[in-house]
């Protein structure tokens, strides 16, 4: 698995990603139990992101972020 | 597949510790950020080798970046962050420079610009909406924030930041880049502050 190459699609599958999948750094740091502490008690003190319901969301964000910046950053600034 | 697959799956660095203490998701958090750094690349027709191990670096990484810089048991959302943009740096996971040929010369001239960009770019997609509670409000305690609007920025001033996020070398730049953040999501959102009264 480590260093491997394979395309995101087969790699996906291996993993069996949860069909939700969050968006944002919480997901990451509380699912590694950040602090030992739930998503619930995250969300009441530090705040807390939303969530995108498929991982076809996540792409489609990344590829709309890439999309913003060749559209709207003027070229020679 | 089951979670104990999932986990066996996912890397030499999660079998290297605890098993009796799994991160179950480590798995798709790793497919989550490939999978956005991914679709970065494909709008930039580009087919990106994914090199999982330094995703999962990424993802172990924010945890103890949290834990070196702050004291706060539940880190602010710009903390949190913060710690994901210094661990992807640290890791740069993405080892493909964009082409100048389809994406802005300034930009690609930077030095490590993609894993600085992708970085930002995820952070600030992952700050749009997200929410917090002010408990110090004097006037209005426990009220709840929602950062309703997206970070924006001109565009030299995204050339700049993003010069500034590739040259992190570690977590010395933690909280200036926690309070960067917190000051555009508050230019963003003017509610989302407490009072100016210095």
């Amino acid at each position: 698995m480590t260093n491997t190459t394979e395309t995101l699609a087969a790699t996906s599958k291996r993993f069996n990603a949860r069909p939700m999948l969050c968006a944002g750094v919480q997901c990451s740091s509380s699912d590694v139990k950040l602090r030992g502490r739930s998503v619930n008690e995250q969300q009441n003190a530090g705040g807390s992101f939303r969530r995108i319901t498929s991982l076809g969301s996540v792409g489609q964000a990344g590829w709309n972020a890439a999309d913003n910046l060749i559209k709207n950053f003027p070229f020679g600034v | 597949m089951s979670a104990k697959s999932d986990l066996l799956f996912s890397s030499k660095n999660v079998l290297a510790q605890d098993l009796t203490k799994p991160s179950p998701h480590l798995g798709s958090d790793v497919v989550t950020l490939a999978t956005f750094s991914e679709g970065f690349y494909h709008r930039l027709s580009i087919k990106p080798t994914l090199i999982w191990k330094k995703f999962e670096d990424v993802i172990n990484d924010i945890p103890s970046i949290l834990n070196r810089n702050t004291n706060a048991t539940t880190p602010s959302v710009f903390k949190r962050a913060t710690a994901f943009t210094i661990a992807f740096i640290k890791n740069s996971p993405l080892d493909q420079p964009f082409a100048t040929g389809t994406f802005p010369p300034k930009l690609a001239k930077i030095i490590n610009h993609q894993n600085a960009i992708v970085a930002f770019e995820y952070a600030r997609q992952c700050l749009h909406k997200s929410t917090y509670v002010m408990v110090d409000d004097p006037k209005d305690s426990g009220r709840k924030v929602i950062l309703r609007n997206k970070i924006k920025v001109s565009a030299h001033f995204y050339y700049d930041t993003i010069h500034a996020i590739s040259n992190i070398k570690d977590d010395t730049s933690f909280h200036f880049i926690s309070l960067l953040y917190e000051s555009l999501a508050y230019k963003a959102n003017r509610r989302a502050c407490y009072p100016e009264v210095l």
